[in-house]
């Protein structure tokens, strides 16, 4: 009996040290990266908007965004994240809208679509189908969206998840 | 066993074979040398730092709990590789994907774990841990470069063979992986009969 | 009908072995004989179910409230190690025949990388519980099939002439690939 307790005191003290260690390096490392991908985001808005005077991120009902104002502080473009189930498990993709709330651009962040088929939906020739189109639009597949034989599941999954957060961030961050 | 010896030894086993043990990340992420050789590395990380804890505390681990204790170290030494990763080396993170946690399990961490540190001194576990990891990174970029070369026409992303060359395809996809480490074997294997290897 | 997607795609199109590159040490290990095939793969199907019954409640109950989520790696492989220890007692307390047909196959589980995938994967792809335990048995069923087609080949190629070069491993490993290539056509059965 002793030498059991004497075993799980051994094992319970490494399994302690790990954990101490494992969350002294993410402290660090998790400030690096939340600086890091902020840091991507507003070179991405600054690209996308350059005549931005200054950028400021917004949470509404759960929702967020960038926005892109200008020197007045009227909002010329917001830059947000959504994401969409497709065929082999979630897509993120972020979405560029303009003040008018016309898509400015489309670009997919993270994905796992089976390489040669479902990836198709990452490339640019597919993305800048949604350039110019604004919520009235119906962004359905098989009518301004192309259909594209043996990726239905991740071309509608796209183009689903474009056309859900396009208008809710359109009502909410721009008022329109 | 003096260090130098140690990572020459390490060193020495038969770099295809290593790819064996090691199989899943192997096969995985040998598409593109780049990931290749950043997985190597990786392992190889994880490697030295879990021999180095595992020989330093050889004498304190009682042998019944060795197993458990040995993948807690590793296990730690992953978590702070893959999150070192994410924070500094993001596209290479996002490429290795669940293949870096998965180190964990890779049959030759925890061999080396039991075969050499659990018994060798602090230095000389740090040398065996560099000697294998870096024949094991060795072994993995060579397969990816073939990968990459026949599946895409480059090397480390650098144009080999020209506009003309029309790619295999199926070297970048799982078939192509199976099939181009086996017939690395079978040439391996031609060699080691004909100059009287191992 | 998204569970049937699930099911299938676990089994056909990303077969853990073929195409996920999972598991691929026992696959390699015991894919001698049809026999202990069987075993191991009624071994992975039980341990990989009961895996995901318990990560599951363990990611989203214990870490991801308490912002945790670092020490996912090292929490999942310690459950999963206790897991099959508790398994193997288990199995040998009630079913002393059971534990004959598998207790050799039990301890080799905790470092088939399937396991861990398979509870980190569940993670990845944001299934819920139900999905999580049908994915991973789906995905267990997925590595027996291949398991099992695999032994069948290796038994008849006893027989057969086999160049010098090739016998064994690399031969096994070309055969899987040839194998991965036929299951790719199932592809683009769901999309």
């Amino acid at each position: 009996m002793k030498e059991i307790v004497r075993l799980a005191i051994i094992l319970m003290l490494i399994t302690g040290l790990a954990a101490g260690s494992l969350a002294y390096v993410n402290q660090i490392t998790s400030q690096v990266i939340a600086e890091r991908e902020a840091q991507e985001k507003i070179a991405l808005i600054q690209k996308i908007f350059p005549e931005a005077a200054r950028f400021e991120e917004k949470t509404i009902d759960g929702l967020t965004a960038m926005l892109a104002l200008d020197a007045a502080g009227q909002a010329v473009g917001l830059l947000t994240e959504g994401s969409a189930a497709g065929y082999g498990g979630p897509i993120t993709f972020s979405l560029a809208v303009d003040g008018a709330g016309k898509i400015v651009s489309v670009g997919v962040t993270s994905h796992t679509e089976t390489p040669g088929i479902g990836d198709i939906i990452a490339e640019r020739s597919f993305l800048d189908q949604f350039t110019g189109k604004t919520a009235a639009d119906p962004l359905t597949v098989g009518q301004d969206i192309d259909h594209i034989t043996g990726a239905t599941v991740s071309v509608e999954a796209m183009a689903d998840g474009v056309r859900q957060v396009l208008p809710a961030t359109v009502s909410r961050f721009l008022g329109k | 066993m003096s260090p130098l010896k140690a990572l020459l030894n390490g060193f020495k086993e038969i770099p295809p074979l290593r790819l064996v043990l090691g199989l899943c990340p192997v096969l995985a992420v040998s598409a593109f040398a780049e990931n290749g050789f950043g997985m190597g590395l990786a392992a190889t990380a994880v490697l030295i730092g879990s021999n180095l804890v595992i020989s330093a505390l050889r004498n304190v681990i009682p042998d019944k709990i060795r197993i458990p204790c040995f993948i807690v170290v590793i296990a730690t030494f992953v978590s702070i590789v893959d999150m070192t990763l994410n924070a500094f080396m993001p596209a290479l993170h996002a490429e290795l994907g669940i293949f870096v946690p998965l180190i964990v399990v890779n049959c030759i961490i925890l061999g080396r774990a039991e075969a050499f540190a659990s018994k060798n001194g602090v230095l000389s576990s740090i040398a065996d841990g560099i000697g294998v990891g870096l024949s094991f990174t060795f072994a993995l970029t060579l397969l990816s470069a073939i990968r990459e070369l026949l599946g895409a026409g480059t090397i480390f992303g650098v144009s080999v063979l020209g506009e003309a060359y029309q790619p295999f395809r199926v070297f970048g996809f799982p078939p192509g992986a199976f099939i181009a480490l086996g017939l690395m074997l079978a040439f391996y294997n031609m060699l080691a009969k004909k100059y009287k290897l191992g | 009908m998204e569970l049937i997607a699930i099911i299938f795609g676990a089994i056909f199109i990303n077969n853990f072995v073929l195409s996920r590159f999972l598991g691929l040490c026992p696959f390699v290990g015991v894919s001698r004989k049809v026999e202990t095939a069987l075993g191991m793969s009624m071994a992975v199907v039980f341990v990989m179910g009961m895996t995901a019954v318990v990560t599951w409640p363990i990611e989203h109950f214990l870490l991801v409230p308490n912002d945790l989520q670092y020490l996912r790696t090292i929490v999942f492989i310690l459950v999963i190690a206790t897991l099959v220890q508790f398994v193997e007692l288990v199995v040998r307390k009630i079913s002393p025949a059971l534990y004959q047909a598998l207790g050799i196959f039990l301890p080799l589980i905790t470092t088939n990388c399937a396991v861990l995938g398979v509870a980190i994967l569940n993670i990845t792809l944001e299934y819920n519980l139900l999905e999580s335990v049908v994915f991973s048995v789906a995905a267990a069923v997925g590595f027996a099939l291949a398991l099992l087609i695999m032994a069948g080949i290796r038994e008849r190629l006893e027989f057969s002439f086999v160049p010098l070069h090739f016998k064994g491993i690399s031969l096994a490993l070309i055969m899987t690939g040839i194998l991965s290539l036929a299951f790719s056509g199932f592809k683009g059965m769901l999309e």
